[in-house]
Parts: C-alpha cells; sequence; structure tokens
C-alpha cells in the first residue's frame, strides 16, 4: 500500500472519521463531579456580544477542560496507580514514611516566609498594647503544623524538609506574647493529627483548647469534662491527591455538668460563618464576651470551647478583610486570634487595620 | 489555544478532521481549513487576528509588485521599506514595551504580544524576499497565501514553513492516505507525550525553583542546579514537543513541513547544536541574514560580524530584554571560537565535548528563563557557590514520580543513535517523506497507548483540587 493508492486515501479518510468520533465520544462522555477549589463553569451562552468579544470561546474551553466526562476516570488512575507504586501523585501532598501524607506547604511555605523578615513580634506587640489601651485582652495561638510535630514520619529527607520550618518555629517559641504548643504536643504519646488530613485531629485540637482555656483561666478545665465519640473522616490530603479515603476518628466535645449552653450559627452577607455559644449556669465561666478569629484548625476544637465562655463569638480570619463584617459583631472583651503555623504571617496587617480592634 | 489542551484534542482537532474528511471539495477544503485556523488563532488571542490580517494582506500585496522591473537601488529600498512594514507590529508589541520600561516609561507595560506574531511575521517575510528574488512566482489566490501563512499547525511555534515547500499542496486537493494518516497521529501523538509527560512535568518543578530565585532568595547549590537541568529538559521537549505535533498535524491534513528539531541536545559543539535546534529558525536566518551579509566567502572578519548580526537578531526575535542578548552572546562567542580554533571540523575528544556541550547547553538556557539580570546573576552565582545544604523542600516534594519519569525519559532520549531523531530510531523513519520504511505495525498501537497516557495526564494536569483548609 502506498500513499497514492485510492484505497489507501479511502482508508485514510476512514480513520480520520474512526479517529475523531472516537474524541468526540470521549468528549461527551457522561461527567461525574469532582470538588475543586473553583466554581464550576458555566454552560456557554450563545449570544452576539459573546462571539464578538471572543467570551464564547472562553467559555467553551472552561466547559471542555472542566466537565470532560473521563476526567474523574483519569485523575483517579493516576492517584491510585501513583499510590500504588509508594509516592505521591502530586507535589502538593508529600509522602513520608509508611505513606502517611503530608502538606507540601508545611515545609515548602517555610523557606518562601522567613517569619522573622514579616516582623510578627513588632506586629503582635503592637496590637497587644492596643488592646490592652482599649482593656481588652488578646491572645495570639499558634497550631504546630503536622510535619513539625510528626517529624519522626518523615523519613530520611526530615531535615532538609524541616530546616526552614525549624527556624520559624523557633523564632515564634521566642515571641512570649504568643501561645504555642510545640513542646507539649511533642511530649505526647497520643496521635494529634489524622493520617490523611493536613490538620491536627480532634485529639490534638482539644488538648490545644485545654491549654487555651487553662491560660485564659487557670484551672477552669476539668478532668471529665471532655467526652469521646467516634467518626469517619475524609482526608484533605487525600483530596488533593484526587481520591476520598477515610479514616476512623476520635471526635471530643466537652460536656460540663451543671451548665446550659446556646448555640446558633448565621452565614453572614459575604458569606462568612459566624458562631456563637452563651453558656450559663453554676460551674466557672470565662466572662465577658470573646470573640476568637481563627482559620481552618478552629473546626477541631470548637466544641470544646462552648461550655467555658459566658459569651463566645467566632469569626474566619478571612472575614478581616471585610471590616464591615467584624464590625457589626460588636466590641468584645477578650480576642483570641488561633492560626496554623503555615499561615501565620498572612492576615496579621488585617488584624492591625480593624479600627476596634 | 494550545495543542495540548482538551479543547483541542477533543473538539477542534476532530471538527477539522471531520469536515474534511466528509466533504471532498477543493474549495470547501480551502475555506473549512482557513475558517478554522482563524477560529484557532482568535480563540487564543481574540482581536489579534487583526493585526495577523493586515500583515496578511500587506505581503500579499508586496507580491504584486513589479520588481524584476524596478531597479536594483529601487527594488532594495522597496523591500526594506515592505520589510519595515511587516516587522512593525513585532516591533511595537514586543520591543517597544521593554525599550519604554528601561527608559523608566510604563506607558506600554500593559501591551501584551500577539500569539505568535514572531513565526507569523517571519513566514510573511521570508515569502516577500522569495518573490523579491525571484526564486518563487507570487500567489495570486488570497485565500491559498492566507492559509499558507495562517494555517494553524505551525502558527503558534513554527516549523517556519517556506512558501515553496507546501505551495503545491497549498493548490492541489489535499488528502491523507492511511499510511500518512497514521504517520500523522503517531507524530502528532508523540509531540503530545513529549510536551504533556515530559515537558510540563518538569516545568513545573522548574518554574517553582527559578520563582525562588525571582524573589530574591538565594538557592542551593544542588537545587540551582536541578533548577537549570529540569529547564533545559522543559525547553527542548517542549519546543520539539510542538514542533512534533505541528509536524503530525500538517500530515493529517494532508502537508508536509519540514523537520525542526535533530537531537540538538546529542550535539559536541555550538555550530552542531544550531544545525538541529530549531533548525527552520537557523535556516531563516542563514538564507535571509547570513549570506546576504556575505556569509563566510569574504574573509574573516567579515564572517564574524555576519555571525554576530544573526545571533543578534536571533536574541531579538527570541525577546527584547538584556538576558536574551546575554544568552545570543554566549553563543556566538562560542561560535566564534569554534571557528577560530578549528574545533568546529574537529572530530578528537567527542565524548567529552558532548559532555561540556551538554553543560554549557544548561548553564546557557539561564538568561533565557531568568527576567532581570539580577535574577541572572544570582541563579549562575548559586550554581557555582551555592550553599552545600543539599535540595530545598520545594525539590524534595517536587520530586514526584512524574517528574522523575520524565527525567528518565530526557536521560534515555541521549541515547541511541545520534543520526536520527528519537521519532526516527523507534519507527524506522527521519521525515515525513519517508514513508515506506514507516514502522506503521508498530507506530499505530504505540501511538494509541501514548495518546490515551498523555489524555490521562493531561487531564490530571487540570486538576484543581478543593482545598478547604484555605476557607
Amino acid at each position: 500500500m502506498t500513499p497514492s493508492d485510492p484505497s489507501a486515501t479511502r482508508r485514510g479518510r476512514i480513520a480520520a472519521i474512526g479517529f475523531s468520533t472516537v474524541l468526540l465520544v470521549a468528549l461527551f462522555f457522561p461527567a461525574s463531579a469532582i470538588d475543586e477549589n473553583k466554581a464550576p463553569p458555566a454552560a456557554p451562552q450563545l449570544s452576539i456580544e459573546g462571539i464578538t468579544s471572543g467570551a464564547l470561546l472562553g467559555q467553551i474551553r472552561d466547559a471542555v477542560s472542566t466537565n470532560f466526562g473521563l476526567r474523574s476516570l483519569a485523575i483517579q488512575t493516576i492517584a491510585r496507580a501513583t499510590l500504588a507504586l509508594g509516592a505521591s501523585p502530586t507535589p502538593m501532598v508529600y509522602l513520608g514514611e509508611d505513606g502517611e501524607p503530608f502538606l507540601s506547604e508545611d515545609f515548602v511555605g517555610a523557606c518562601s516566609t522567613n517569619l522573622e523578615a514579616f516582623h510578627i513580634h513588632e506586629t503582635l506587640d503592637e496590637i497587644a498594647a492596643a488592646q490592652k489601651a482599649a482593656g481588652r485582652e488578646f491572645l495570639f495561638a499558634v497550631v504546630p503544623d503536622k510535619g513539625s510535630i510528626d517529624r519522626d514520619k518523615l523519613g530520611s529527607a526530615e531535615d532538609s524538609l524541616l530546616a526552614c520550618n525549624d527556624v520559624n518555629r523557633a523564632y515564634l517559641e521566642s515571641i512570649p506574647t504568643i501561645m504555642t504548643a510545640w513542646n507539649s504536643f511533642e511530649a505526647s504519646d497520643d496521635e494529634l493529627y489524622f493520617f490523611g488530613d493536613s490538620h491536627w485531629n480532634y485529639v490534638g485540637g482539644s488538648r490545644f483548647a485545654v491549654e487555651l482555656l487553662n491560660r485564659v483561666q487557670p484551672g477552669i478545665v476539668q478532668p471529665g469534662d471532655l467526652v469521646e465519640t467516634q467518626e469517619q473522616h475524609s482526608g484533605d490530603l487525600f483530596l488533593l491527591m484526587g481520591l476520598e479515603q477515610l479514616e476512623t476518628t476520635t471526635v471530643v466535645t466537652a460536656e460540663r455538668s451543671g451548665v446550659d449552653t446556646q448555640y446558633d450559627s448565621e452565614v453572614t452577607p459575604l458569606g462568612y460563618t459566624v458562631q456563637r455559644w452563651r453558656s450559663s449556669g453554676d460551674a466557672a465561666l470565662i466572662t465577658g464576651r470573646t470573640l476568637i478569629v481563627h482559620d481552618s484548625t478552629f473546626a477541631y476544637n470548637s466544641a470544646v470551647y462552648g461550655p467555658y465562655f459566658e459569651d463566645l463569638t467566632s469569626v474566619p480570619i478571612q472575614a478581616l478583610s471585610d471590616p464591615g463584617e467584624i464590625a457589626r459583631l460588636g466590641d468584645y472583651d477578650r480576642v483570641i486570634v488561633q492560626r496554623v503555623q503555615r499561615g501565620v504571617q498572612s492576615d496579621l496587617d488585617l488584624l492591625l487595620a480593624i479600627d476596634w480592634l | 489555544m494550545v495543542f495540548s489542551s482538551p479543547v483541542f484534542l477533543f473538539l477542534f482537532l476532530p471538527v477539522v478532521l471531520l469536515g474534511l474528511a466528509l466533504v471532498r471539495l477543493r474549495r470547501f477544503q480551502a475555506f473549512w481549513l482557513l475558517g478554522l485556523s482563524a477560529l484557532f488563532y482568535i480563540w487564543g488571542a481574540g482581536q489579534a487576528v487583526l493585526i495577523l490580517v493586515a500583515v496578511t494582506l500587506a505581503a500579499y500585496a508586496a507580491g504584486w509588485i513589479p520588481w524584476q522591473r524596478l531597479t536594483v537601488r529601487w527594488r532594495r529600498v522597496l523591500l526594506a521599506a515592505v520589510i519595515l512594514v511587516l516587522l512593525l507590529p513585532i516591533l511595537f508589541f514586543k520591543y517597544l514595551p521593554p525599550l519604554a520600561g528601561a527608559a523608566g516609561s510604563d506607558a506600554f507595560a500593559a501591551v501584551a504580544i500577539p500569539l505568535g506574531i514572531s513565526f507569523f511575521t517571519f513566514h510573511a517575510v521570508s515569502y516577500v524576499i522569495d518573490v523579491w528574488r525571484g526564486t518563487i512566482v507570487r500567489e495570486r489566490n488570497l485565500r491559498d497565501f492566507s492559509l499558507y501563512l495562517f494555517v494553524f499547525p505551525h502558527q503558534i511555534a513554527g516549523p517556519i514553513v517556506r512558501y515553496a515547500e507546501i505551495r503545491d499542496e497549498l493548490h492541489g486537493f489535499r488528502e491523507a492516505s492511511l499510511p500518512q494518516f497514521g504517520y500523522g497521529f503517531t507524530r502528532f501523538t508523540w509531540g503530545l507525550a513529549k510536551k504533556v509527560i515530559v515537558a510540563d512535568q518538569v516545568g513545573r518543578l522548574a518554574g517553582e525553583i527559578f520563582a525562588i530565585n525571582a524573589g530574591g532568595t538565594d538557592l542551593s547549590l544542588a537545587t540551582a542546579w536541578l533548577g537549570a537541568v529540569l529547564y533545559a529538559v522543559q525547553i527542548y521537549f517542549d519546543f520539539s514537543g510542538y514542533s512534533d505535533m505541528a509536524i503530525g498535524l500538517a500530515i493529517m491534513l494532508g502537508f508536509h513541513f519540514p523537520e525542526n528539531f535533530a537531537q540538538p541536545y546529542r550535539s559536541w559543539s555550538v555550530t552542531e547544536f544550531w544545525r538541529r535546534w530549531h533548525m527552520t529558525l537557523s535556516r531563516w536566518f542563514r538564507d535571509y541574514v547570513y549570506f546576504p551579509l556575505g556569509g563566510n566567502r569574504h574573509g574573516v572578519l567579515r564572517e564574524y560580524g555576519a555571525l554576530l548580526t544573526v545571533f543578534l537578531l536571533t536574541s531579538l526575535w527570541h525577546g527584547g530584554t538584556l538576558n536574551f542578548l546575554i544568552w545570543g552572546g554566549l553563543h556566538s562567542a562560542a561560535l566564534i571560537i569554534e571557528r577560530a580554533t578549528g574545533l568546529r571540523d574537529s572530530q578528537r575528544l567527542l565524548i567529552v565535548r558532548r559532555v561540556l556541550m551538554l553543560l554549557f547547553i544548561i548553564i546557557s538556557w539561564v538568561p533565557f528563563r531568568t527576567a532581570t539580570t539580577d535574577q541572572l546573576g544570582r541563579y549562575w552565582s548559586n550554581m557555582v557557590t551555592g550553599s552545600l545544604d543539599g535540595l530545598a523542600p520545594i525539590a524534595i516534594t517536587g520530586l514526584t514520580p512524574a517528574v522523575l519519569i520524565a527525567l528518565a525519559i530526557a536521560v534515555i532520549s541521549l541515547i541511541g543513535p545520534a543520526r536520527s531523531t528519537g521519532f526516527g530510531a523507534v519507527f524506522g523513519t527521519r521525515s515525513s517523506l519517508e514513508l515506506e520504511r514507516f514502522r506503521f505495525r508498530l507506530a499505530i498501537p504505540l501511538g494509541i497507548v501514548l495518546f490515551v497516557i498523555s489524555s490521562l495526564v493531561l487531564l490530571w494536569s487540570n486538576f484543581s483540587p478543593f482545598l478547604y483548609f484555605q476557607f
């Protein structure tokens, strides 16, 4: 068969039609949704303006890229194949010994954010002084990264991975106004972090909460206050790798006899979830109005705090970028900021910018 | 739009092929391909297509100038004027912003370079000069001429195709036979795999390492070298992969494009490197700049002057910053040293020279990747006097199996017969014109496997996991 044979060109045409058909069938294969950090693309809107501006082409491109039918299959196939080889499919996740995943940002981010250069010490002193002048208590609490506690699970690359992280840790521990937990966490025999998640687990979160509560009001947490139950947890690190993997975890909550706690929450117009706990009863309570400004670590110790505060409000730290959201909450007697180690430097300027803070 | 995107692979390409296969009329073929090529460009660059239309019309009109009736002096003056007109967009979009920036003005900072303007302009200039020289007859049909410039496989990243090379195919009824379609499909998937499985994987980590340097942070010795090696792998596999895809697509559409790469990293001299790297660009500068300046026929000084001019223009073609000039300066200096010392034609110590050449290639790509001389100085300095701390965390976490596989493929590509491309060595043919030796029965299953794997990786790369800890 030579290129000039009539039968060869006919077969070439058939091959082109067959190839094109296979590609189009793949394109229109039924899609299954995947959780992603981006809004699902809108369906392409046919309009004159869309055509002339090129927006229609962009919509088609986004829709094809994201809604591609075989995409979820491709993602899971690669993830499973790579994990089967004992490695991580994505640079966002580092696999330590025994296949335990860690968030790479814990190690990488530390090297691009020399905390001393962010003048955190000076900034926190400035904030604390302003709060004191306004008659408020202020506490900045830092949650250790998973890698900095479970370092023995990182394998032979431990020292290289944690080189910058350790420098930042030493700097944070040298600031007296910061509450940290490295030493107490390292001394613990319990698993304080999820296996497949970048966060501490409920046990780690409650351990930290108890330390914080006792720091605000020594002796307020009594033995027997904490109650444990079991649940299944889906780890974010596996989601980052394109998979969902459940692990059984111990959920810790606080139940204080003689204390009645009312809980409510609302989503503000700008989408921030504000939670409130109001407690009353015979037992000792931390009095006044308390505001906790937090990141995602709060999800795993929030159930411990409520029964110890007379009036507790929590708001995600991102709300600070919308000062009106904070202002509408009113004034507080005590402000606690809880941040994970890898995010300590971000949003500090927002704290400074809030008028009433 | 790029070839390695889901919208191209699974929507644009099948629509193009189906139209051509189902409606077998020459006029329809031409309009279908021209229309979709224009859409391809609009999809990537929007209204900048009007600039390309203007360049097309100017080059087409220049073909109608009665060059042979003009005096020598007027022919030259008019040719210079036409070339200047064709180069105006490239001068405005590519060189004015950095020049204005260097002068302290940010008036043009927001000006974006139209996609593929350099390649498009060089196609147009080559056509005008060839008509001027009388080596080709002007194209009378505006549709076919527009198709020559616009046809989407070479539109964004080459190869730079001479009008004479595809003139007959522009005028005739184009139809790929089964061997041609099989070759085109396999060549395309070979290039897609080079781009998606190798270049994109190493490129991500290279980008992160160079970003640290750009941020003003020093890199350890090992990290700096890793970044430079990764970038050298990325730029070759990316660019040559794109050329493979373009050549493969062209065959599927009934065109034959010239080869553009021939294992340049296996060179033992800089001279040889430029005979193997981006060959159609080297050919362009040789024929339209080096030879007209006298080449090597008028003494050593004139030869070196022509060489320096070529590399000055090559540097500027790639970009209007000082770093590109440094890159071009390194290569031109090495070329002149090779010519002056006789190393160019020497066959001694080839293995040692291949190793040294690899080092030169890796080091000389650094100015290509860094944006400023400060970044370049810091990077080169880190490659020599960087700390011995080992790899940075970003490199440890970034060396995923995908990156390691990509690096292994890059190493394997350095092994094998030096005279053949990797594709040629596997499939038995060096170009699309030697299909009788093409290993069809091996190519199709391997092509399908590569296509499936590349598609999986492509779809994976677009995955943006839900990061709820950043809520």
